[in-house]
């Protein structure tokens, strides 16, 4: 009678993802994937697993816990290694980013022609630019504006996905299908281009770079979050709150959201290393922070002309990137196993 | 046995009722044409096999899917075309408990909670009111104020149909919707829940419409029943005059069914069921 | 199924209506004067008066919409700044460029990721497995432009395999009539430009499909194994038949479907990837003039090239989907129906 009925007939579900996940670490730590799972059977009644602790979405401490719950285990002698190399390499990158500039051993800007295009040596571990600058300093001072960016990102296109999704679900069924089919029309242009067109348009600033990434992805994370909360709208303990004569603003706040969140936290970790290749390419383009600044991807368009004669400094930004987005790709991964209901009953 | 007044007014009218799922040439009707009322302080059996439509049956009864044709009506408000009030009064006082325990109960909220959102969005009590009424619901269902405080999935499937059924009741209804309340629990516990609920019943004079797939189950609980096949009400009657004298064929072999896969072993769980009951409610 | 098609076919034409409407709003954005930005960095005060009036800047902004919606619809996107000719004509020139790449990429990722995938799911668990999954872990997360730089370096300056840049070597171009190199040397009847187009494309192609490549072929196992898991199969393994064979047989054409859904709905970041393997093998496509166009701040090409891309990618996903419905009776089921999974 409202909107809010599990309701055959709408558009087709948006597939959350294509593959299955857990299979990776199934697959290179079988028996870990195995143990891992007769733990969290202890105490828990088939139907909840994955829901050990209260959480109230969206609060600080709200996202502490999903994350510490997603996160738990994963040093523990039981996680599967990759599991465990990708929290340790996610750890690092995010330590460099915060003291990557004091730990610096050059002045990363200060250009010493005389210096330029060294080799990999003891006083240059990854060589000189054609400028004469050290790129691991270059590469660490970098490092914050590039992963933070990228984190950022995520966030916001998830706080908004979050909240527009809430809206459609509350609104009547044509506003719903209104907005979703704005975000379909949206998403009409590849990220990278629209991203690319808005911060053309905005002017070369990390800022209008982040902007730009935001306002190209959040209709696919709303597209993404309004499944989510389909699903779990779909769910009888939504359906019994219903009957008890909640509102669809109660639902969506105290049942729909709160159940919701653990999917949400999947998605946007997901997503953080699709952010950080997007940036890189933007950056590579020429759109991202000006020159000076040592963006990762504009580091490795900076030293592409040289590659014949200085292989170092386009490969080792190039490297760093690949790592990081690797990083949490796998985090991501290992994340949703552990977070994700579906998975986890299987 | 609770001796109802004879001429008693129905209170829940289904009429005509019409579910379809699927669009274009693909449809399948769920439910069709199906007709019963629910009256006042009766216990109505709503029984057949598993996909007959009865579930599809009492979710448009409350507004969880959207019937095709036919009319609902309870107490002289038209469930299909309800105004802002309609809706608050039928939320209060018809209240429903589902199936599966195991996913009715929202994960992430206490017992507390639970039980306690009913009076929060139908009533104005004030926080410690609510409180009271929610520790004293929960005692009446069999549960101590002890567990307020803990989550769904610290309790068995038993206790969390307690729950369920402390929080359909702790508003004061008029009327339970039951949709197989206990097929999903251990046979060791569904006596004990029908037993709970036959209780309920009787101390707070509730009209109950009680769906089940099997005729055993319901045999000791309700006044009158319908029978339901492929979405086809084909025979509804009075329990001496459905268990008694059958009409129809289906109705016949649901009275004869036996499982299949453990014929003597279920029949001795159904029998004892059926003794617990009965010592229960003699 | 005609309904449907209406359907789909109306979408897409909405979905251009609102790349239109988007770009328009991205002119907007441009802060300061978008007229002068229109003419150029180098333009004169006369250059920028016309600019505006071009562009209609005085006029009211729905007045300006409209307009902006007439021309486009007509083909005219403005005049880029720095080629000074209409956007539109410079954008003919490349999108055959860009097309021609992602479809051999497409292809490569096809060719490489469904046996790679489909070994991975018949020797389960065993040491190729292992190894092909950390493969796609890897390929999954490389940026395309480092890669293309690496295997540039690699395979084309160092050990000369490959041409290093370009669409065709010096005077072995076939003559331009689709732009689409190998579809113009097969006109032509020339092998040999054919052979010369195709080796130009085999590195960027192979960058480019890298991060898809782990996508289709995660897909590709992982339905296998879901084949495999079948009773069909254990029956037909059963009565002797060989596991791989049922695999083949049976796995791979169930699996067909979605490796085609997957490609649909990796087009538009594989359009975007194109651009920037472009740029390092200079493949004079959209990427390459996109480049050029943003390091210009030619702002109103960048735009150009933006509408161009989402009317281009918004064909071709529309292509996909109605290939899919030709092939696929179950997604055509689900769309007449309209019934959720
Ligand atoms: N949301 C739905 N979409 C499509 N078909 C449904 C849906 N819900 C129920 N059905 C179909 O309607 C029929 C009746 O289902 P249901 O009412 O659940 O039966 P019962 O509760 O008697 O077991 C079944 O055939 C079922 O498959
Ligand atoms: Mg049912």
């Amino acid at each position: 009678m409202t909107s809010l009925t599990r309701n055959p007939g709408a558009e087709p579900e948006p597939a959350l993802e294509p593959e299955p996940g857990p299979e990776r670490s199934r697959l290179l730590e079988p028996a870990a994937e195995a143990e891992r799972e007769s733990i969290d059977a202890e105490f828990v009644p088939a139907g909840t697993r994955g829901y050990r602790r209260v959480n109230e979405w969206l609060t600080p401490a709200g996202l502490g816990a999903g994350i510490s719950r997603g996160l738990r285990g994963l040093f523990g002698r039981r996680a599967p290694i990759v599991d465990r190399i990708a929290i340790v390499i996610v750890l690092a990158l995010v330590v460099v980013a915060i003291i990557g500039p004091f730990i610096a051993p050059y002045d990363p800007y200060l250009a010493q022609p005389v210096d330029a295009l060294l080799p990999p040596s003891a006083a240059h571990w990854m060589g000189t630019d054609d400028a004469g600058r050290d790129v691991l300093s270059r590469l660490l001072t970098g490092a914050g504006t590039t992963l933070l960016a990228a984190i950022a990102v995520v966030v916001l296109t998830t706080v908004i996905g979050v909240v527009v999704a809430s809206i459609a679900a509350l609104s009547p069924r044509a506003v719903d299908t209104v907005i979703m089919r704005v975000c379909d029309i949206a998403m009409a242009l590849p990220a990278m281009v629209l991203a690319l067109g808005i911060a053309a348009a905005l002017g070369p600033s990390l800022g209008s770079v982040v902007v730009a990434m935001v306002i190209a992805m959040w209709p696919g994370t709303t597209r993404l979050v309004r499944g989510i909360l389909r699903v779990t709208m779909s769910s009888a303990y939504v359906e019994s709150a219903r009957v008890t004569g909640v509102s669809k603003a109660g639902l969506l706040a105290r049942h729909v959201l709160p159940n919701s969140m653990d999917s949400v936290y999947v998605q946007a970790s997901m997503e953080i290393s699709g952010a950080i290749v997007l940036m890189a390419g933007l950056a590579y383009l020429g759109v991202g922070a000006p020159p000076p600044s040592a963006d990762w991807g504009a580091m490795v368009a900076q030293g592409r002309e040289y590659i014949t004669t200085a292989w170092w400094v386009t490969t080792f930004p190039g490297l760093a990137i690949t790592i990081a987005a690797i990083a949490f790709g796998l985090l991501g991964d290992a994340i949703r196993v552990r977070l994700d209901p579906s998975l986890r009953r299987r | 046995m609770s001796s109802q007044p004879l001429a008693s007014r129905p209170l829940l009218t289904v009429d005509g009722l019409v579910k379809r799922f699927g669009s274009g040439n693909r449809t399948h009707t769920a439910v069709d044409k199906v007709s019963f009322e629910l009256r006042a302080g009766e216990v109505l059996g709503l029984v057949g096999e598993s996909g007959s439509g009865k579930s599809t049956t009492v979710r448009c009864l409350m507004g969880l899917e959207r019937p095709d044709a036919g009319t609902l009506d309870y107490d002289g408000i038209n469930l299909r075309r309800l105004t802002y009030a309609q809706q608050r009064r039928f939320r209060s006082e018809v209240q429903m408990v589902f199936q599966d325990p195991y996913s009715s109960l929202n994960p992430r909220m206490t017992i507390g909670r639970i039980v306690a959102e009913p009076l929060r969005v139908n009533t104005k009590l004030s926080s410690s009111a609510r409180r009271d009424r929610v520790v004293e619901m929960l005692e009446l269902v069999g549960l101590g104020a002890e567990h307020l405080d803990r989550y769904p999935r610290s309790f068995s499937g038993g206790q969390r149909q307690r729950i369920a059924i402390a929080r359909a009741l702790v508003s004061g209804p008029r009327v339970l919707v039951c949709d197989e309340p206990v097929s999903a629990l251990d046979v060791s516990v569904q006596a004990q829940v029908l037993n709970l609920l036959k209780d309920m019943q009787e101390k707070l004079s509730l009209s109950v419409l009680f769906i089940a797939h099997d005729l055993a189950v319901v045999r000791y609980l309700c006044d009158r029943l319908v029978i339901l096949q492929n979405g086809v009400a084909v025979e509804q009657g009075s329990r001496d005059e459905v268990y008694g004298d059958p009409q129809h064929p289906y109705t016949r072999a649901l009275l004869e069914a036996v499982p299949r896969a453990d014929p003597a072993g279920e029949r001795m769980r159904r029998q004892s069921r059926l003794e617990l009951i009965e010592t229960r409610t003699a | 199924m005609a309904i449907y098609v209406a359907k789909r076919v109306g979408l897409a034409i909405l979905s251009v209506w609102g790349i239109i409407t988007i770009v328009f709003f991205l002119t907007k954005l441009i802060p300061g004067d978008a007229a002068r930005v229109a003419a150029g960095r180098t333009a004169t005060a006369d250059q920028i008066a016309q600019a505006r009036e071009r562009l209609g800047l005085d006029k009211p902004v729905l007045e300006q919409y409209a307009d902006f919606l007439a021309r486009a619809v007509r083909g005219d996107l403005g005049q880029s700044a720095s080629t000074h000719q209409n956007v539109v004509t410079d954008l003919s020139q490349t999108v055959p460029v860009t097309l021609q790449l992602v479809l051999v990429a497409m292809l490569f990722t096809i060719v490489i990721a469904v046996p790679l995938g489909t070994l991975a799911a018949a020797l389960r668990d065993k040491a190729p497995d292992v190894a092909a999954r950390i493969l796609f872990v890897l390929s999954g997360g490389v940026p395309v432009f480092w890669l293309a730089i690496l295997l540039q370096w690699l395979f084309a300056s160092n050990l000369g395999w490959f041409p290093i840049s370009g669409s065709n070597a010096f005077g072995a171009a076939p003559p331009d009539v689709t732009g689409f190199t190998l579809v113009d040397s097969a006109i032509a009847g020339d092998p040999a430009a054919f052979a010369d187009s195709f080796e130009h494309l085999v590195l960027p192609a192979l960058a480019l499909s890298a991060p898809f490549l782990s996508t289709v072929a995660r897909n590709v196992r992982s339905n296998l194994i879901g084949a495999l898991d079948t009773d069909y199969v254990a029956f037909a393994v059963s009565k002797g038949a060989k596991p791989f064979r049922v695999v083949v047989h049976h796995g791979l054409r169930s699996t067909f479907g979605s490796t085609l859904t997957i490609i649909g709905m990796q087009l538009g970041w594989m359009m975007g990837a194109a651009l920037l393997v472009e740029t390092v093998f200079a493949l004079p496509g959209i990427g390459v003039y996109l480049n050029q166009a943003v390091l210009n701040q030619d702002t109103f090409a960048v735009l150009g090239c933006v509408l161009v891309i989402g009317v281009v990618f918004t064909v071709a996903s529309l292509v996909v989907d109605l290939i899919q419905i030709g092939t696929d009776p179950r997604v055509r089921a689900s769309y007449t129906t309209g019934a959720t999974a």
